[in-house]
């Protein structure tokens, strides 16, 4: 049983404790589809009553900035 | 008073058919869940296995105060006697996705045929949690269906084959609450409920392939 001939796609999880409070990113699932990866997030991370969850596929994210390396690729 | 009786009873065994078969799948979700093929499909496995054992306590209680008339909330400690065969069986990955999924999406079929019937009525009250929460467990199994489907070897004609064992035994049953007089005869499912056609219906289509289930 293995994953190799099915694609599996990184999700953020990001939610809201109670009422007012900021949306925080509580972590992340792999799954292999939208639907998955939505009881994934709703079963895994279960440590609290949420009032509000999202989950947001990660290729959708635009990046604003991006994270530079520390050592950079000398170009000779 | 004597048919009351009788509905009593037709509806308590439903009760604990219902109970019995959760029970068992919570605690095969827990045994062979801790062993799956990847920490999420683990994780979301033993969460569901509360969540099944919570609804079979729930129908047990149910159960319990239809028998005796009042709410009697005693610790469950075994099934009745009435699961399945291929539920009690389960010991690898493949026949727990099989079984979950056969399991709920005969559940959801037949429950939503009750509480469609009994609106408003003890019956949808017991069951409308029970229904929601029930559907993300055959999101969950169904989506692990197509995985295994699509997956390479011999994978897609195991899990076929599991799949018929668990789903000969819940056709049986369903066949038999479909054509309960004593259920229908008190309005507490509709006549034509077609719950078989229903659940076949609602299954993927790719489990119809004779080329998997028979592939060696």
């Amino acid at each position: 049983m293995s994953d190799s001939k099915v694609q599996n796609y990184e999700y953020d999880v990001l939610s809201r404790i109670n009422r007012g409070d900021d949306l925080m990113h509580i972590g992340t699932v792999d799954a292999n589809s939208d639907e998955l990866a939505r009881v994934y997030a709703r079963y895994i991370y279960d440590e609290e009553k949420w009032v509000e969850m999202y989950i947001v596929k990660r290729e959708n994210m635009i990046c604003i900035r991006e994270v530079e390396p520390f050592f950079k690729k000398r170009v000779v | 008073m004597m048919n009351y009786t009788k509905v009593n009873a037709e509806l308590i065994t439903l009760i604990e058919t219902i109970a019995d078969n959760k029970f068992i799948l919570g605690d095969r979700l827990v045994e062979v869940g801790v062993s799956g093929p990847n920490l999420e499909g683990t994780l979301a496995a033993i969460a569901m296995a509360q969540s099944e054992l919570g609804h079979a306590r729930l129908l047990y209680n149910w159960g319990e105060s239809l028998k005796s008339g009042k709410g009697n909330k005693k610790d469950v400690k075994e099934q009745t006697g009435k699961a399945f065969a291929s539920i009690v069986q389960i010991e690898e990955w493949i026949q727990l996705i099989a079984g979950l999924y056969s399991m709920n999406t005969a559940l959801n079929i037949l429950i939503t045929a009750l509480t469609s019937h009994q609106r408003g009525s003890e019956i949808e009250l017991q069951f409308n949690k029970l229904a929601r929460e029930q559907l993300e467990h055959i999101l969950y199994s169904k989506n692990w269906a197509l995985k295994l489907l699509n997956d390479g070897g011999s994978i897609p004609a195991r899990f076929g084959r599991a799949f018929k064992l668990c789903e000969q035994e819940i056709i049986t049953w369903l066949k038999q609450v479909e054509n309960n007089s004593v259920l229908i005869e008190n309005e507490i499912l509709p006549v034509n409920s077609n719950l078989v056609n229903s659940y076949k219906e609602a299954l993927i289509p790719r489990l119809r392939d004779e080329e998997i289930i028979n592939a060696r």
